[in-house]
């Protein structure tokens, strides 16, 4: 595995949480809801 | 090989679109909590089956609602670009052969048996300019009076949309003919268009149009999951290349951004120059002591 390949999934691992607990799960909630 | 990626793209393409409760009662789209969770592939979410969330649409509605995050920060798409990210970094444009449902409705038409062409290789641009401009720049940027902005590729372009979504919806729900305006026409012109384009040329959408398949792409290069060419066992026969359902050249352009990964080369080789597996990372070279002269 390169590191880059590692970083990234460390990146994307940190903002799925960061977006996780900021909220953004009940936007997407409430989108299915709303359309 | 390709039974096993037909059997993997139709169970992804039912099973996520799999509510089927809106001819009992139901509501027209299914609103459960599984909509939390965005699927890897191009589906729309107002499909009446659709059980996932559209990534693309997803994140346009994110930036156009920019300005009424609440909290502390602000509410930027981090849950969409951490879940696409991590898929595109472990296997990049994977997703796009094996569990699209649009690329699956794709590869069905393709199959109509009509004179085939090859892509205009410019046009293949187009698709990062629809994701810089329609998916990002313009719902984040472009508002009306009241500051929200709007999912601009959903509302102009997208043509799974208009297959998966508006026709089925407007057939459930007929009150909904009175709504149509000039953004429908334009929508049904871009999906006769796709069809149409998608029936002569192999993936045509996901190879100009698709913001996702452009996103992944970023990640062709580097994504953990990756094609292999053994230079030694290739003969040169040119088989991957008339397998190759996105125009690449397997035997030349190595991690390219328009491979989608279906391995129809892998399968077509008989010689086994093509794999698929891990990317390794590259060899150090081995420091040897350089020889000294006897004198």
């Amino acid at each position: 595995m390169s590191k880059t390949v590692l970083w990234l999934i460390i990146i994307s691992t940190i903002l799925f949480i960061i977006g996780a607990n900021t909220g953004e799960l009940t936007f997407l909630m409430n989108l299915g809801n709303t359309i | 090989m390709p039974r096993l990626r037909w059997l993997i793209q139709t169970l992804v393409a039912f099973g996520t679109n799999g509510y089927l409760l809106f001819p009992f009662g139901g509501s027209v789209i299914y609103q459960g909590p599984l909509k939390a969770v965005c699927h890897p592939g191009l589906n729309c979410y107002s499909c009446p089956g659709a059980l996932l969330s559209c990534p693309v649409g997803a994140f346009q509605n994110f930036l156009a609602s920019l300005r009424f995050s609440t909290g502390g920060l602000p509410q930027l798409g981090f849950l969409v670009l951490g879940y696409v990210g991590f898929i595109g970094s472990v296997v990049g444009r994977l997703t796009c052969g094996w569990m699209c449902p649009f690329g699956f409705i794709q590869d069905l038409l393709h199959k109509i048996p009509t004179r085939k062409f090859s892509l205009w290789k410019p046009l293949r641009w187009v698709k990062y300019a629809m994701l810089g401009v329609l998916v990002v720049a313009m719902p984040a940027l472009y508002v009306d009076s009241s500051g929200l902005g709007h999912p601009w590729f959903c509302k102009l372009v997208c043509p799974a949309g208009t297959l998966e979504g508006a026709l089925p919806l407007m057939v459930l729900k007929p009150s909904l003919w009175g709504t149509i305006s000039i953004v429908f026409w334009n929508k049904f012109t871009i999906l006769v268009l796709t069809i149409i384009g998608v029936i002569f040329i192999s993936r045509f959408f996901c190879r100009v149009i698709c913001p996702l398949g452009a996103f992944y792409s970023l990640f062709s290069r580097v994504s953990l999951m990756k094609l292999e060419f053994v230079e030694g066992n290739c003969v040169e026969c040119g088989a991957c290349v008339r397998a190759c359902p996105t125009g690449v050249l397997p035997n030349q352009e190595f991690d390219s951004r328009e491979c989608i990964m279906c391995l129809r080369c892998v399968n077509s080789c008989h010689f086994r120059a093509l794999d698929f597996g891990m990317r390794r990372l590259p060899r150090k070279p081995v420091k040897t002591k350089r020889a000294t002269s006897p004198l």
